[in-house]
């Protein structure tokens, strides 16, 4: 078998890159942690600013947030180292450190919905609040989060992924180049 | 070539779809042409007198455009356009464009000259499944190479990359397929509901039928009325997609759409493929035209008579200047009038012997034959004349023929619904209802146009006009097919795509192959690219004539997807090279590129398999590791919290040897078993709490691993008392060993002692790196004392840096599977099947002595399990130097035979041993130790002796050097 590493390219450096194209902006945000947080997390959460849990259509405009991704689950996304270590939190929850697991990829622009919707069937852009959608899904094949911004949306995935989806928007930005 | 072709009248009725002020220049078989902006690429090719576009798939028989829509059974051509390649483009879907290079297929040579037309001649010799019965001596091998060759349609070029397509995503209220009437309205009451509602249509303009016939609708003409119509849904926000086929109906109103003619920008291969997701769908899909049966039916200038409608007045293309219009309904009349508006109409054959509007053509100067029909098409490769069951013969080019009208339905098929014939209209119509699905119009076997508009609201909640008409007395469908020709020694052509006649059929039921699925397969009736999409009813009637049983009866074939054939470049949309199947990736992977490592992917992770140009680095990396200090990245591992009270009482009932009994900051080594008791994964789990325990397992298990954790945890516990975290994305894992691997890791400075006493093999204590927490565990897959370092994988790399500098070399996933299979560690899925069970590992303590449960335990004391000659893990030694190949069967003699006894899982040459080593399954493995046995791969012999698994320190010495 011939040495693969012609054929994939390197692993992007992440504090460097970002994509632009006509009405499409995408970066790579530098969030401070990222955690996964189980059982009755509302206490937990409440403490950090983040009592609310957002779905993939609910705009969320606030660093830190925490959003739905399994029905006993969140991804909280905090601006700040919030908790020591993995373990027990509070009787009922749990949480554990996934902050270099995860890469946080935001499109942004007028041509972001455009962008989204190559990705899955959702509606990302129906401002509908359904209470408890899962902000979890398959987006162009991949498994992520989804989240919804002022101004675009987070696709939050994990790191060994991210490299695949990049390439993915990456071809979708110069598609939207050479249109 | 020859003949008229376009209506020189412009605007009005004839030429609605095309621009004859942009003309477009092509090619067919080499021969340049032209046509119009509008145009399909049939349409074209009519208007060119092109009547043979392709030779048909098994006598090579001369073909001609037989319809004008997606059940087009003859004009597969190929097609070039720009970077888009397709060999197999349905002519009359294909909208015409600039420079396109069309040939015609399944010929060789040309369409016209086909030099293996001579096939036709032999027929009599080669009738369906004449291969099952001729070709089976000495062995059908023998032949397959030709019949491969002189099967199938178009050839794919496989120099030709595929170009980028586009795929995209939508959500809606309601999808409306179909474009007509029916469509139309039931898109629009739906929009004036306040429905987010998306219509699609594989024509280039809505109206469907109203665009080339006679219809008022709200006292404008049809075509008008589509006009206008089409503004209002406009208005009322309704998306409208165009050229676009609805291809395939999925699960949850998952509907497949693949939109053509898109720009070379937008996407390269000109086509589009659409997933869109509705909370209901109407099917306003229509009706087809279906043949009359007669010899020699197959004839280019033999057509649908719709088709040669719609040829004339939306692409204003004559398609013939003698026609006889051939029919067994009221609606070919409409054809009869339009051709002898232009001067072609020959006659009129209609089998009934009345029609109210029979007396109507007469008086327009039209020949009409009641009560006769078509008995067989005289010329060779083209239509000279026509002669009748009457025995009076007609001169003709053109026959036009109309056998009743086909629903269709497929998409209501898709959505599990069940069709039912109806005997009043002599067609399939949809029975049960299919969940969340309406079909409307033509599609449900309307027999009005009243009728259709009324469905149509209806569907969608509307309240329908009250100026809708009771149905008239027209027989527009035609009713059951007439299939009253005898075929004799005489060819009627039942499926034009697969050249299946009516002497095929009555074969196959002489052969007693009577049910319809049967005969679908003898004969590949309706099998081919247009699924029968024609040819269904007719063979239906034929079968069902043969064998005494209404059509109702005889039931009906599974319509499955796609509708119509979709390329697989236009499936894949796009995501090709890297992004056809994506791998993920290492942290460190990049420090893995400046290393030269080898990359190869394992599974879905691409990982180094060595560092060095070639393999011959595995044994140098493998002496690293036995005699120095190596470094490999196992940062793929899984990296699963368990966390919560109930944690200890999980992992017990997943794991087959019992977890609860770890001390805090020790580790132990797990078989997980799958119901059936087989061995779905081992691993190591670590206790860092009393209530937090971090699993370990394969990398290409962790995602499996989670969801039977997870699993079992929703089946089994208390969801508040535990919780399945995977972090092994988080979590980069270096794993370094050797005789020297203490000192070096004693160079990263982690903060723990890493002698024997405080960190003993099988040990774990949290340290820092950088400044963050690390996980230092001693435990090894190599068999040499080995410390594996975790840390946050956005410092693998500097942790990478830092023992190399300290002299760790770099080892590869090669080199470690050759080190531990020195050790006779297990890779599972590789060392193990389906079948093998922890005591067939010679892992029976739990077994014999756990009485907890945990999963699979029932299953390890069934007869299965406890059976003699269970395959069982070995070691195998093999003579000579050379390793045995994995996959090489043991075997042995028994009754006369050789018979497979096993099997090698691992082997590879042993650096450190400086022989071959070997793993395997073998049948009463342990039994068999020091049997010498034999092993065939691909024709060649070896010979091995089995032996413990463990080839290198059966103590473990190496472990604490």
């Amino acid at each position: 078998m011939h040495d693969r590493a012609q054929f994939w390219s390197p692993v992007p450096d992440w504090s460097q890159v970002s994509l632009r194209a006509a009405g499409i902006d995408i970066t790579v945000v530098d969030a401070a942690s990222v955690w996964l947080v189980s059982g009755d997390a509302r206490q937990v959460l409440a403490q950090y600013g983040a009592a609310e849990t957002y779905g993939p259509r609910q705009v969320c405009g606030d660093e830190s947030y925490a959003l739905r991704i399994a029905p006993d689950r969140v991804l909280f996304v905090a601006d700040a180292q919030v908790f020591d270590a993995s373990a027990v939190a509070a009787p009922g929850c749990a949480i554990t450190d996934i902050s270099d697991g995860m890469l946080i990829f935001e499109p942004r622009g007028r041509s972001a919905a455009e962008l989204m919707a190559q990705g899955n069937e959702y509606p990302f852009d129906d401002a509908t609040v359904l209470p408890h959608e899962s902000a979890m899904m398959q987006f162009a094949g991949f498994r992520l989060a989804v989240s919804r911004r002022p101004n675009g949306w987070r696709l939050h995935i994990e790191r060994p992924g991210a490299a695949a989806l990049w390439r993915w928007l990456q071809a979708h930005v110069e598609a939207t180049l050479e249109a | 070539m020859s003949g008229p072709i376009r209506v020189d009248v412009d605007g009005g009725s004839f030429g609605n779809e095309i621009d004859r002020r942009q003309r477009l220049d092509f090619t067919f078989d080499g021969q340049p042409l032209s046509g119009f902006a509008g145009d399909t690429v049939a349409s074209a090719l009519l208007a060119n007198g092109v009547r043979i576009v392709g030779r048909s798939f098994k006598y090579h028989r001369p073909r001609g455009i037989f319809t004008a829509g997606g059940e087009e059974p003859n004009a597969i051509v190929d097609l070039r356009h720009a970077q888009r390649h397709d060999p197999n483009a349905r002519a009359t879907l294909e909208p015409l464009q600039q420079g396109m290079v069309i040939r015609s297929t399944h010929a060789r040579g040309t369409a016209q000259r086909d030099t293996f037309s001579f096939l036709d001649r032999f027929s009599r010799f080669i009738p369906a499944g004449f291969y099952y019965k001729t070709l089976m001596w000495p062995r059908f091998r023998l032949y397959e190479g030709m019949i491969r060759a002189l099967a199938g349609i178009g050839r794919v070029d496989a120099t030709s990359r595929a170009p980028r397509s586009l795929q995209q995503f939508l959500n809606v209220d309601l999808c409306v397929i179909g474009g007509g009437p029916a469509g139309i309205t039931a898109a629009l009451a739906a929009a004036d509901s306040g429905r987010d509602v998306l219509l699609v249509d594989d024509h280039a303009h809505l109206g469907g039928s109203l665009r080339w016939r006679n219809a008022q609708v709200d006292g404008l003409p049809g075509i008008d009325w589509a006009t206008a119509r089409e503004a209002q849904l406009h208005t009322a926000g309704v998306r409208i997609m165009v050229r676009t086929t609805a291809v395939g109906i999925y699960d949850h109103n998952a509907i497949v759409l693949v939109e053509k003619g898109c720009t070379p920008a937008r996407s390269a291969n000109g086509e589009c493929l659409w997933q869109v997701r509705a909370q209901s769908i109407v099917l306003a899909s229509g009706a087809i035209e279906r043949p009359l049966l007669f010899e020699n039916n197959d004839r280019p200038g033999v057509m649908l008579a719709d088709a040669v409608l719609r040829y004339l007045r939306a692409y204003a293309v004559r398609c013939g200047e003698r026609v006889v219009v051939a029919t067994s309904n009221d609606s070919a009349y409409e054809l009869a009038s339009a051709l002898n508006d232009v001067g072609a109409c020959s006659a009129v054959v209609d089998s009934r012997d009345h029609s109210e509007l029979a007396d109507d053509a007469r008086a327009a100067g039209i020949e009409v034959h009641l009560g006769d029909s078509i008995d067989s098409v005289l010329g060779r490769t083209r239509v000279e004349r026509v002669r009748m069951a009457s025995g009076a013969t007609l001169e003709a080019d053109l026959v036009a023929v109309s056998g009743g009208w086909t629903p269709l339905i497929h998409l209501y098929c898709h959505a599990r619904g069940k069709p039912r014939w109806d005997e009043s209209i002599g067609a399939l119509v949809p029975g049960t209802d299919a969940t969340a699905l309406k079909v409307v119009g033509a599609a449900s076997g309307a027999r009005t146009l009243d009728e259709t508009l009324e469905q149509a609201t209806l569907a969608v909640g509307g309240t329908p006009s009250s100026e809708s008409r009771p149905p008239s007395g027209s027989d527009y469908w035609g009713g059951t097919p007439n299939i009253t020709v005898a075929s004799g020694k005489r060819r009627v052509w039942v499926d034009l795509q697969h050249d299946v006649t009516t002497k095929d059929i009555e074969l196959a039921v002489r052969e007693n192959f009577a049910s319809v699925e049967h005969l679908k397969r003898y004969t590949t009736l309706g099998m081919a690219t247009d699924q029968g999409k024609t040819s269904n009813v007719n063979g239906l009637a034929i079968l069902a004539a043969q064998t005494g049983r209404d059509i109702g009866a005889v039931g009906v074939t599974t319509f499955r997807p796609p509708f119509v054939p979709v390329s697989m470049a236009t499936i894949a949309a796009g995501n090709l090279g890297e992004l056809q199947a994506p791998v993920r990736r290492l942290a460190a992977e990049n420090v893995h590129r400046e290393e030269g490592a080898y990359f190869r992917e394992y599974g879905d992770l691409l990982r180094p398999a060595w560092y060095g140009p070639d393999a011959s680095a595995i044994a140098r990396e493998c002496h690293s590791a036995r005699n120095g200090v190596a470094v490999f990245d196992a940062s793929s591992l899984g990296k699963i919290d368990v966390i919560g009270p109930q944690a200890a009482r999980l992992l017990d009932f997943i794991f087959y040897t019992r977890m609860s009994t770890l001390a805090p900051g020790r580790l132990r080594y797990g078989l997980a078993l799958a119901e059936s008791g087989a061995i779905f994964d081992d691993g190591v789990v670590l206790r860092i709490a009393p209530e937090h325990f971090v699993v370990s397992c394969s990398s290409g298990h962790v995602a499996a691993m989670v969801a039977h954790l997870e699993e079992w945890r929703q089946d089994r516990f208390d969801l508040a008392k535990v919780f399945i975290h995977d972090a092994s994305a988080h979590w980069a894992t270096l794993a370094i060993s050797g005789p020297h691997s203490k000192r070096v890791v004693a160079s990263l400075e982690l903060g723990v002692p890493l002698d024997d006493e405080p960190l003993p093999h099988m040990a774990a204590r949290i340290g820092t790196f950088g400044g963050h927490p690390a996980r230092i565990a001693r435990v090894s897959f190599t068999g040499e004392r080995c410390y594996e370092i975790s840390a946050p994988s956005q410092l693998a790399a500097g942790l990478w840096r830092l023992a190399r500098a300290s002299g760790a070399e770099p080892i590869g996933v090669e080199a470690l599977g050759v080190l531990r299979a020195e050790k006779g560690y297990i890779f599972v899925g590789q060392d193990t099947d389906s079948e093998t069970m922890p005591h067939d590992l010679g892992i029976g303590g739990p077994r014999d002595n756990r009485s907890s449960a945990y999963v699979g335990d029932r299953s390890l004391f069934t007869p299965f399990a406890k059976r003699k000659g269970r395959k069982q893990l070995v070691g195998i030694a093999a003579a000579g130097e050379q390793p045995i190949p994995i996959g090489a069967h043991a075997v042995a003699r028994a009754n006369g035979k050789l018979r497979s006894i096993g099997y090698v899982t691992s082997s590879c040459w042993s650096p450190a041993l400086s022989r071959p080593v070997a793993l395997g399954l073998v049948e009463d493995g342990r039994r068999r130790l020091g049997e010498v046995l034999q092993f065939e791969h691909l024709g060649t012999r070896f010979t091995g002796t089995l032996v413990e698994s463990c080839f290198l320190d059966p103590a473990g010495a190496r472990l604490h050097a």
